[in-house]
């Protein structure tokens, strides 16, 4: 009941929020120009959100945020261009790029996670950090500094939306994430697996003595994660540029979609990455904030998890 | 502990950390070459800052990755102002850390809601907004306006008057780091130092110690703060101007990353980290290693040394234990009226009124009946109706650690003490909000040491001891001072059936030695039995009987609800 | 995927090696064939290389053309020891850096630096030593506004102006969207300069800034639509370029505007990572001598590539740019007293006296002088993207800007006009 009174206290707050925000950004703007980049917004939010599912699906099942995610995405780009470049069919280049995310992922996840079992998740996260510099170095290593272009072929594709050209390649980016959302969800409720990978987040000791498989199933995490750490690195290495720094250090933006759904919801990540695209763009109307614009998706991080975390107290937090 | 004993009779680790710090500020400056002279230099700003994330994340509990941000801030402020002004150094200096340390108190106010990773995150958020606006507004570089950018750099930052060679530079850097090692320290030992101790390890048992967890949140990040802005400052005055692409927000996890790796409860830990941070890319840069390959090797270490040395480097080499124990729980007499604790639908206590006024009172009941939710209504840490007072006194409406400066003493079920201060100091930290003398409180924590025969333990570290002193040491914490009432929670948990003798003898000798009231809540019933003068049993929230121990407990309501119906 | 393929092109380059001996032999310094044996003379260079982009060419080229002289004599029989530093694109270790060669090393001059940040830490430093640097690859207004550097290539400034005259004078370009970096001394300062120039001119300019952190460049691409401008100026590093040309290829904006881009566009990958979509539908301006070009020092250039540096470094503008910073420097030591050349003042005296010098490689004459700018190279060539590379389509031509005013006033004094 005051659940249900809290959600929609929530809705309604978001939509004014959203409302607001729209007609302050756009005020006197022709509407064919806001609607132009609102869709360009959603475009690159659909980018953001599919980088915090990748996170939050791999966060609830281990407990490990992974910042080299994007290092692994960065890592299946630079692979699949190369096979492109030597004559390889493109679909087997797709393929092996994203295996050698899902390698990249689980290396980390059977040989160096487990290991780290002990330390806080903060420590979990930053030590992910150690990986991605080792990805991000060897990637930078094999292919020095040089323009390239990672092109799918749905890039040709488009159709109009509100005057703006969308290519199919975003049209897969948003149908990719609401898709990965609904699968999770559903395997995650539904299934003996995902009621222990939600065990296993949720303590890892305990679900050790309850006799669940722990290795099985976080390998199983880390491998679901891994093949969309390479999915998605492909896609930003088309719609975004393929340059593995710039790839590798998305996960800091898709970090704050993320926390819109506080690292566990994953519709509210969805919701999250694509309000922060849509602001991001319709930022740029604004001549005092165009400048500034890339601080949207950690400006409504912030403010997502302060009201996420409204009226709570810290006191027994530890004895949970 | 007295500021006094800071600087005599210290640990090896303190005494090495002098002679680091007389050597480095004597003896580098005099021999280093110009590049390395600027290496160390800017290695010793990084060692600042990261002093501050350290003590932030081993001493209080709490993480920031926005501190190479926070740097960025304090070396804005010391551009703006150098190119904007004719002040001195140290004045844009002071300016720049006070600056950086508003920023920090804005950090901490996320932190009184949040902490972990939820906190973490937040802070990587502020981080990646400061790099965003760095790179969209630059760093002042001699222009006008407020931003003071124009399309090219003035002549660099006005160094110190006595500074201006790099070597003397490096001297004044070195100088400042030491000044910024031992605020940190003076705060750490004194009050601030206790009360982070303990609300690392439980806000709870912070507040019952009568600390203002909200305040001491707030001066933790305010100094960390303050520490980034010096280190920003002094490099903006290494180099002469800033780059955006120093302030990005993986600069800060990674400088983050290398304090643990270096080890955060230790001086040396951070050193470590500034090193690892910017000597030993300069190393194998100079020797001409390709920058991707160190970065491989970069990671393999921070991976290996997180794996290997999960207290860090320092504490393998100062082979040093740190860490952090916690306080226990103590409540005192009261009245008590139509008290009702609900958490959600459950109704943890249905109104309960009862007054007691023996001076030792038992409380008893299954499990979950309701008792620790008591002593934590009457402690302050849950909501609750009906009033709860003791004389004159509404306890009711006042904050946990208020009712604590009032008197109200609480031990919890695992004791919680400190582990990386003294007997002494575990002691100390429950008077420190009182404002009697220093004097007196040093008598007075000697007072209730000799009450648990632990005087001459004083300065043992609570980490050496067994779990029957850290008992005694608890016991010492409700006593010490003039507490009214004393809250036990289970005191006799996991004791033999000597020291459970022992411990008895002692709270009967609690009203003598202080006069406080003590509600003691026990599985133990032969403890209850010995010690307590009435006895309250709960069952399901509700009192189901109140009265003289022996009458109590042979309550045909008391034995089924212990026993079950099947024995009536 | 450069080291992938060093092995394949590594016997390429011992080929070349073997040849050496016949008409393919560089010519380099004194050219005598003798093996320089003296008393090294230390000379010290900065590059930056490190992630976002890789600026070490120029001081490649430089060491191959200094191993080069060292095979043929030296200066004055002594050889010469190059030692190179990386920034690594980080301001602290520029700093260090030149720290290290100008005070730990006491390097004689500075040749061949080529770096994004490395003149802007360090132009006081260089001052206050009295080197006059003689730098190759630049990017930031220090390095062309300062008294001790001088740059053999053009920077963003010459390099927009270059090619939007070319666009004003030969396609009746009217107004131009200046999309760049928002760092003022590189950004800011050649959108400024491309303003000047098109409001000399009749026509108008606006610039677009891109946060260097936004992912995304389609809402840049949309701003500088809604600027109106007739043509789009790409001040971007190539990379950026590349995605902001890709985001308007998705739009298909390419027929409704006219495209330039500065040299950064000037690299033999960029045509073939546009695409045939861009194929004979951006301009860009090349600082220096094509790479084909049949000069004398083009052609030179290219055999000291071939015979004394790696075979994965690149051949690009920097390249060039280095290699002739080196060779001027190599000539202005030559023309000096045998046993002046390891004296620092002197030499840097020199260097500064240096007046009139030139190469095919470059359309005007090099000279440094006595001023607190510097700016040799402010004419150049434009190209445009064909058949999957470039195609001359103007030659050597000189910037009228009026920001050019006081450095034609200068080359009046010194009578190189």
């Amino acid at each position: 009941m005051t659940l249900n009174r809290s959600i929609l206290l929530s809705t309604v707050l978001y939509v004014i929020a959203i409302s607001a925000v729209i007609a302050v950004l756009g005020h006197g703007k022709p509407a064919k120009v806001i609607s132009l980049f609102a869709v360009s917004g959603l475009a690159t939010g659909a980018l953001y959100a599919l980088g915090g599912i990748g996170l939050v699906v791999l966060y609830r099942a281990t407990g490990v945020l992974n910042i080299a995610y994007g290092a692994m995405g960065a890592a299946a780009a630079m692979f699949a261009w190369q096979l492109g470049q030597w004559g390889i069919i493109p679909p087997l280049t797709w393929v092996c790029g994203i295996a050698l995310a899902l390698v990249l992922s689980l290396t980390y996840g059977r040989g160096i996670a487990p290991r780290l079992a002990f330390q806080p998740p903060v420590v979990k996260a930053v030590a992910t950090l150690g990986a991605a510099l080792i990805i991000l170095g060897g990637v930078n290593f094999f292919w020095v500094d040089d323009v390239r272009k990672f092109s799918l072929p749905t890039d040709t594709i488009g159709i109009q939306i509100l005057g703006l050209r969308v290519t199919a390649t975003r049209l897969i980016v948003l149908l990719t994430a609401i898709a990965v959302v609904i699968v999770i969800q559903s395997y995650l409720k539904h299934s003996i697996r995902g009621l222990q990978m939600r065990s296993i987040a949720n303590d890892r000791a305990l679900s050790a003595l309850l006799g669940i498989p722990i290795l099985r199933v976080e390998t199983l995490a880390w491998g679901i994660s891994g093949l969309l750490a390479g999915f998605t690195g492909l896609l930003f290495g088309d719609l975004i540029r393929l340059e593995p720094t710039v790839i590798t250090f998305m996960v800091i933006p898709a970090i704050a979609a993320a926390i819109c759904g506080r690292l566990e919801n994953l519709w509210l990540v969805l919701i999250g990455g694509l309000s922060i695209g849509l602001i991001e763009s319709l930022m740029t109307l604004s001549p005092l904030f165009k400048s500034i614009r890339p601080v949207t998706p950690f400006a409504i991080a912030v403010l997502a998890m302060l009201w996420m975390q409204r009226g709570t107290r810290l006191i027994f937090d530890e004895e949970k | 502990m007295n500021p006094l004993s800071i600087i005599s009779g210290q640990s090896p680790s303190t005494k090495l950390a002098f002679v680091f710090g007389f050597v480095s500020f004597v003896v580098l400056p005099s021999v280093l070459g110009a590049q390395w002279t600027d290496i160390v230099t800017s290695t010793t700003c990084f060692a600042i800052a990261a002093a501050g994330i350290a003590f932030l994340y081993g001493r209080v509990g709490m993480v920031s990755l926005t501190q190479v941000g926070l740097m960025g801030v304090g070396g804005w402020i010391m551009l703006r102002l150098s190119h904007g002004t004719t002040l001195p150094f140290e004045i844009n200096l002071i300016l720049a850390a006070f600056g950086a340390m508003g920023f920090g108190v804005i950090l901490s106010l996320p932190s009184l809601r949040l902490r972990g990773l939820y906190l973490a995150l937040i802070t990587l958020m502020a981080a990646g907004g400061f790099e965003v606006l760095f790179a969209a507004f630059q760093f002042p570089n001699g222009g006008d306006g407020f931003w003071g950018v124009q399309t090219a750099t003035e002549a660099g930052v006005r160094r110190p008057a006595i500074a201006l060679s790099d070597s003397a530079y490096l001297r004044y850097v070195i100088g400042c780091a030491i000044l910024g090692f031992l605020l940190i320290e003076l705060n750490r030992r004194l009050k601030p130092g206790r009360a982070w101790a303990m609300l690392s390890q439980s806000e709870a048992a912070a507040m019952s110690a009568s600390i203002n967890v909200v305040r001491h949140k707030i001066w933790a990040f305010a100094l960390s703060g303050f520490l980034a802005g010096i280190a920003g400052a002094l490099l903006a005055g290494n180099i002469g101007l800033l780059d955006p692409s120093t302030f990005r927000a993986g600069e800060s996890i990674l400088l983050f990353a290398l304090v643990v790796v270096g080890g955060s409860t230790y001086w040396l830990g951070c050193i470590i980290a500034a090193v690892l941070y910017r000597i030993l890319p300069a190393l194998l840069n100079d020797w001409g290693l390709d920058p991707d390959l160190a970065f491989i090797i970069f990671g393999i270490g921070l991976l290996h040394a997180l794996i290997t040395a999960p207290k860090g480097i320092a504490s393998q080499i100062l082979d040093r234990r740190a860490r952090v124990a916690a306080p226990k729980e103590a409540q005192q007499s009261i009245e008590i009226a139509d008290l009702n604790v609900r958490f959600g639908g459950v109704v943890a206590l249905d109104n309960v009124s009862v007054t007691f006024d023996k001076a030792i009172v038992g409380i008893i009941g299954p499990n979950g009946a309701g008792k620790t939710t008591l002593m934590n209504a009457i402690s302050g840490f849950i909501a609750n109706t009906g009033t709860i007072q003791s004389g004159a006194t509404e306890l009711t409406s006042l904050a946990p650690h208020k009712r604590s400066q009032w008197g109200l003493r609480r031990s919890f079920q695992r004791e919680e003490l400190s582990e990386n201060l003294s007997i002494f100091d575990n002691v100390l930290v429950q008077l420190d909000a009182d404002p009697m003398p220093p004097a007196d409180k040093q008598a007075a924590v000697h007072k209730a040491l000799a009450f648990v025969d632990l005087q001459d333990q004083a300065e043992d570290m609570v980490a050496d001891l067994g779990g029957f002193e850290r008992r005694l040491v608890d016991l010492a914490k409700c006593v010490a001072g003039a507490p009214r009432v004393i809250l036990l929670d289970e005191p006799a948990g996991g004791m033999s059936s000597d020291e459970t003798r022992q411990l008895a003898d002692l709270i009967l000798a609690i009203k003598d030695h202080c006069g406080a009231q003590v509600l003691l809540i026990d599985h133990d019933v032969d403890l209850v039995a010995k010690v307590c003068e009435d006895t309250m049993v709960l069952d399901f929230g509700r009192r189901i009987a109140m009265g003289p121990t022996a009458q109590v407990l042979n309550d045909p309501a008391v034995v089924k609800a212990y026993l079950g119906s099947a024995e009536e | 995927m450069r080291r992938l393929i060093l092995p394949l092109t590594l016997v390429s380059a011992f080929g070349a090696t073997g040849a050496l001996a016949d008409e393919s032999a560089p010519h380099c310094g004194a050219n005598t064939g003798e093996a320089a044996t003296g008393e090294p003379i230390k000379i010290g260079g900065i590059h930056g290389n490190a992630a976002p982009g890789d600026f070490s060419s120029s001081t490649d080229a430089a060491a191959a053309y200094f191993s080069c002289v060292n095979a043929n004599g030296g200066i004055h029989g002594r050889p010469i020891e190059y030692l190179v530093e990386n920034d690594q694109w980080n301001p602290e270790l520029a700093g260090q850096a030149a720290s290290k060669l100008l005070v730990d090393e006491a390097v004689v001059a500075m040749v061949g630096n080529g770096s994004f940040l490395e003149m802007a830490v360090n132009a006081g430093t260089y001052k206050d030593a009295d080197m006059m640097v003689m730098a190759s690859a630049c990017a930031v207004s220090e390095c062309f506004e300062s008294s001790n550097i001088v740059s053999t290539n053009q920077g963003p400034l010459g390099s927009n102006v270059g090619v939007i005259q070319y666009m004003q004078e030969e396609l009746g370009v009217q107004s131009v969207a200046c999309i760049s970096l928002a760092i003022p001394n590189v950004g800011t300062w050649s959108c400024d300069a491309v303003t000047g120039y098109m409001e000399e001119n009749g026509g108008t300019a606006q610039s677009v800034f891109l946060n260097p952190a936004a992912p995304d460049v389609n809402s840049a691409m949309l701003e500088a639509i809604a600027t109106g401008a007739d043509t789009m100026l790409v001040n971007l590093p190539a990379g950026l370029a590349t995605a902001v040309l890709k985001a308007a290829e998705e739009q298909d904006l390419r027929d409704a505007y006219k495209w330039a881009a500065p040299t950064t566009l000037y690299d033999l990958s960029v045509p073939a990572a546009l695409g045939e979509y861009w194929d004979g539908h951006i301009y860009v301006n090349a600082e220096l001598a094509p790479f084909t070009d049949g000069g004398d020092d083009n052609q030179n250039w290219i055999k000291v590539m071939d015979g004394f540096a790696n075979a994965d470094d690149p051949r690009d503008t920097f390249s060039q740019s280095g290699y002739l910073s080196a060779k001027f420097f190599v000539e202005t030591l030559l023309k000096m007293d045998a046993g002046d050349v390891g004296d620092r003042e002197k030499v840097n005296a020199a260097i500064t006296g240096i007046s009139g010098y030139a190469s095919d490689l470059m359309c005007g004459p090099y000279y440094v002088g006595e001023a607190d700018f510097h700016y040799p190279n402010h004419a150049g060539h434009v190209v445009l993207i064909k058949d999957g590379s470039f195609e001359v389509v103007r030659d050597c031509f000189e910037y009228n800007s009026a920001y050019f005013d006081p450095h034609i006033a200068i080359e009046t004094t010194l009578g190189l006009r």
